[in-house]
């Protein structure tokens, strides 16, 4: 009997229908320059440990940075025994599943020296004369998650996930700027080769936007391109479709399962599959991943589950069940998700508006499901005149409300890209998430403006 | 043990710093008006800082026990970087303030304690009728240690908690909490019912360009969007704030006072995580720039004194931030504000402060809550409606400030009417 049953055992002769054990060993290095000088070069060593029961209809959980398995199960029975619940949940099969995360080049065997060189020499800063300020980081985490169960199943993963931004700030007279470009993956630091392009990208914008003119604001037709359409993917629907918050009557989207809520050109999709920096091959209750439909031909058909939320809603889990830190509630949250492709032609979408934004990249957002409300921001612009492109325009908010905005998705291009990789935070966690879209064109959108 | 890792690490280095913390949390989940869910656990963790010849390493680890690994490793790191000609030393020790940080009454709450005090906040909702459809307390007992070569030798206990919900009634919803160091008090609980009752049959309006009387709640939101990163003196030496060149300069109206204290507030401490002493710190005074904010390593630069704004935790190195803010307090009632205005808008919060672009100070963020004001009186609740413009404009335009400060978690501000905001409606 290995340690971890031993203490699952102890758990179950406790009274727990379900003990779940897991343990993390991290290994992180940051490393942060400014023009070229190196600002952080940090390296953390974690460990974490956890135990989970569901004693008497309710989970209960504790944590340390000390493997005392005895303690852990007792203070997640101590933490269980204070809600009053009712929950049961799917007994699984036994399993065993080694995972590891493929890597060309492994983040482990390149020297410190050599990383930071790599990382200060990204760009050609002399091309870039109206550049003031760059700022560069690059962040490595290496993962040993390992997951045990009740149900005879153990979960290891072996991950190395490697994130990387540039920060251009740009100045010219009394007009400053900035622009943010990133990417993340999980990955080996082979994904760094992108580096050089990134960097020089961001300097690039940055230099761009400094001509660029403010959107007038107010309501118009737009084309967001697919890291802005990845956005409101994520945003104006993911969000809603969490069976935690459709349960706290927090969900615009709640009692609308099986009805028409966009226009049936919309088809989006979850899938914790695709190897993306959303990629979740098991969730952190060891659910196995799958696509999840979530709205087909503009009906939604199905919410984000946990194991809690399908075991209230009668429904099979979804593989969504995530928690940031071992400390942490897991609750259902999206991991790659995206609209299918449709198939309208980006020129089309341009020459059916007469005024209006093509709008590209996002800083991020933000929606209040209750309401149905999102706001999110582009990073820039261009305005188009009676069907074709024309100035560079600085990226304004967006703003809308879900129930509203959804059948104005009129066209969807056929040009599919799901390139953001992102932190998406809720409840106070925030967890590794993509999306992505084809261009799409909403026939009306509020647009804050500065004009 | 923290002797221990002083003598394996003091011969090793020109400079040091340990950074130890341990502590203990309970956390309550809230969902539906129930404690849905509780974790405890406990966290502790090593950051070590050294210097040797100019070149700085950093290195933590939750293994307090195998700290010599830790220290090797801040020392290998600190021996590949190149020389960092601008760094002087780590922090310096002073005279510190009293400040109680530990409140024994909240440390001794038992688990089952901390779950009777939310079910009777949770009891009172109920009472009103409304449902708490999200939230939740969290409580942390710890120590932490602060020790350098400077001198600087500090042991403190402490306790923290905060209570957040999202409160419901029929379709509107509004979030509200509060946090501290000792038992909290919820008293805004009564005030944050009231306007939950005031929120219904929200309105759309039309686009307008008028005054804009920001509450407490809004004023403390936009004042951590806007000045937080951009006073940073880090940041400013980076060419990455939009103050850089700007100090002595007159920005914003004379209304306008603006002050760091870290000694005062709901999160009061005697010294930031560097252990520099916290004191009063006046940023903007009557509308002029007077001071940026600083840990140890950028006040080093600037040759001046660290403002105490060091914030971290074991495992990352300190960044600069706000500790306890405080906007000077005006002459004006909230409800002469409002009576003063004959078209306009009461904005009580928003939404999108992450879309904010710093540099220029440019914003539209979505009104989540907010009022119409028509002819001096509150008419009806908006809905769908976005505030934009620029935060220096707005600051400089101001017309009034209230006669009191408002706590809002490490904020302690008036309600200010600006004369003239943009307002994006259908």
């Amino acid at each position: 009997m290995s340690e971890f049953d031993k203490f699952i055992k102890y758990g179950e002769t406790r009274g727990c229908s379900y003990v779940e054990l897991k343990e993390i060993i991290l290994s992180n290095t940051v490393i942060q320059t400014v023009n070229n000088d190196v600002k952080k070069l940090n390296s953390n060593d974690d460990k974490v440990y956890a135990a989970r029961v569901l004693y008497k209809g309710s989970f209960g959980l504790a944590y340390s940075n000390k493997s005392n398995w005895k303690d852990l199960v007792d203070k997640a029975i101590e933490s269980a025994r204070a809600i009053k619940k009712n929950l049961q949940i799917k007994e699984a099969v036994p399993l065993k599943k080694l995972i590891k995360t493929k890597v060309k080049i492994d983040p482990s065997e390149i020297n410190l020296k050599e990383k930071k060189e790599r990382i200060i020499n990204l760009g050609e800063r002399k091309k870039y004369p109206k550049i003031c300020s760059l700022q560069k980081i690059y962040q490595e985490a290496l993962r040993n998650y390992s997951i045990t169960n009740s149900y005879g199943q153990y979960f290891n993963w072996k991950d190395s996930k490697i994130a990387f931004y540039s920060d251009a700030y740009s100045k010219e007279g009394t007009e400053q700027e900035n622009f943010l470009k990133r990417f993340m993956n999980h990955a080996g630091f082979e994904i760094m080769e992108r580096g050089e392009e990134i960097v020089n990208s961001s300097m690039d914008m940055a230099q761009k936007l400094l001509k660029a003119e403010h959107t007038e604001g107010g309501n118009f037709p737009i084309i967001a391109d697919q890291e802005l359409g990845g956005v409101f993917t994520h945003e104006a629907v993911g969000h809603a479709t969490e069976a935690d918050l459709v349960l706290q009557n927090v969900s615009v989207l709640k009692n609308q399962l099986g009805k028409k809520i966009a226009n049936s050109k919309v088809n989006i999709i979850d899938d914790g599959t695709k190897k993306t920096y959303g990629w979740l091959p098991y969730d952190d209750e060891g659910i196995k991943a799958s696509p999840t439909n979530l709205i087909k031909k503009g009906n939604l058909i199905n919410y984000l589950q946990s194991l809690e939320t399908a075991s209230i809603m009668n429904v099979e889990p979804t593989g969504n069940g995530r928690a940031q830190f071992l400390s942490s509630m897991i609750i259902p949250r999206m991991t790659t998700t995206y609209i299918e492709n449709g198939d309208d032609k980006f020129e089309e979408m341009v020459s059916s508006i007469k005024k209006g934004y093509y709008l590209k990249g996002t800083k991020g957002g933000v929606v209040n499901t209750q309401r149905g409300e999102f706001l999110f921001n582009s990073t820039y612009g261009y305005y188009i005149e009676n069907g074709e492109i024309k100035n560079l325009v600085k990226g304004p908010s967006l703003m809308g409300n879900i129930m509203e905005i959804l059948p104005k998705i009129s066209m969807v291009g056929k040009d599919l890209e799901i390139q953001n990789g992102g932190h998406c935070g809720k409840c106070g966690q925030t967890v590794a998430v993509s999306d992505g879209s084809p261009h799409i064109k909403i026939d009306s959108a509020k647009v804050g403006g500065q004009k | 043990m923290i002797d221990k890792i002083k003598n394996y690490i003091k011969s090793k280095c020109d400079s040091y710093e340990i950074f130890l913390d341990n502590a203990t949390q309970q956390n309550i989940e809230i969902s539906n008006t129930k404690i849905d869910f509780i974790s405890q656990g406990s966290s502790q963790g090593l950051g070590i800082r050294v210097e040797i010849g100019k070149k700085i390493g950093f290195s933590s680890t939750t293994d307090i026990n195998n700290f010599k690994k830790c220290v090797d490793n801040a020392i290998k790191i600190a021996k590949l970087n190149k020389k960092d000609s601008k760094f002087e030393k780590f922090a310096i020790s002073g005279t510190y303030k009293k400040v109680k940080v530990y409140y024994k009454d909240l440390a001794s709450l038992s688990l089952e304690d901390c779950h009777d005090f939310i079910n009777s906040k949770l009891e009172i909702i109920k009472n009103a009728k409304v449902n708490v459809t999200g939230g939740s307390y969290g409580r942390s007992v710890g120590k932490s240690f602060i020790l350098n070569s400077e001198g600087v030798d500090l042991f403190n206990e402490y306790t923290i908690n905060e209570f957040d919900y999202e409160l419901l009634k029929g379709n509107v919803g509004y979030d509200g909490g509060d946090s501290g160091r000792g038992i909290l008090k919820v008293d805004k609980l009564n005030e944050d019912l009231e306007i939950l009752e005031k929120l219904k049959n929200k309105k759309v309006m039309s686009t307008l360009d008028c005054p804009v009387l920001m509450n407490y709640k809004a004023c403390a939101e936009m004042i951590d969007s806007f000045f937080s990163g951009n006073l940073s003196g880090f940041n400013v030496q980076q060419k990455q704030s939009c103050f850089e060149e700007k100090l002595w300069q007159t920005l914003f109206s004379n209304k306008f006072t603006l002050i760091d204290d870290g000694s005062k507030g709901v999160f009061p401490s005697n010294h930031d995580s560097e252990g520099t002493p916290c004191g009063e710190t006046i940023l903007v005074s009557k509308g002029k720039l007077i001071q940026y904010l600083y840990d140890s390593y950028s006040a080093n630069i600037d040759k001046v004194k660290s403002t105490a704004n060091g914030f971290r935790g074991y495992a990352s190195t300190p960044s600069i931030g706000f500790s306890n803010v405080f906007i000077e307090k005006g002459n004006k009632s909230f409800e002469k504000m409002v009576s003063s205005i004959d078209k306009g808008v009461i904005i009580d919060g928003m939404m999108g402060y992450h879309t904010v672009t710093d540099l220029t100070g440019a914003f539209s963020l979505s009104i989540s809550n907010g009022f119409y004001v028509y002819k001096g009186e509150i008419k009806y609740p908006i809905k769908d409606c976005m505030l934009a413009g620029n935060f220096f404009e707005l600051l400089k335009n101001i017309e009034m400030v209230e006669n009191k400060q408002n706590n809002n978690y490490s904020f302690n501000v008036p309600s200010i009417l600006f004369k003239n905001a943009k307002v994006i409606g259908s």
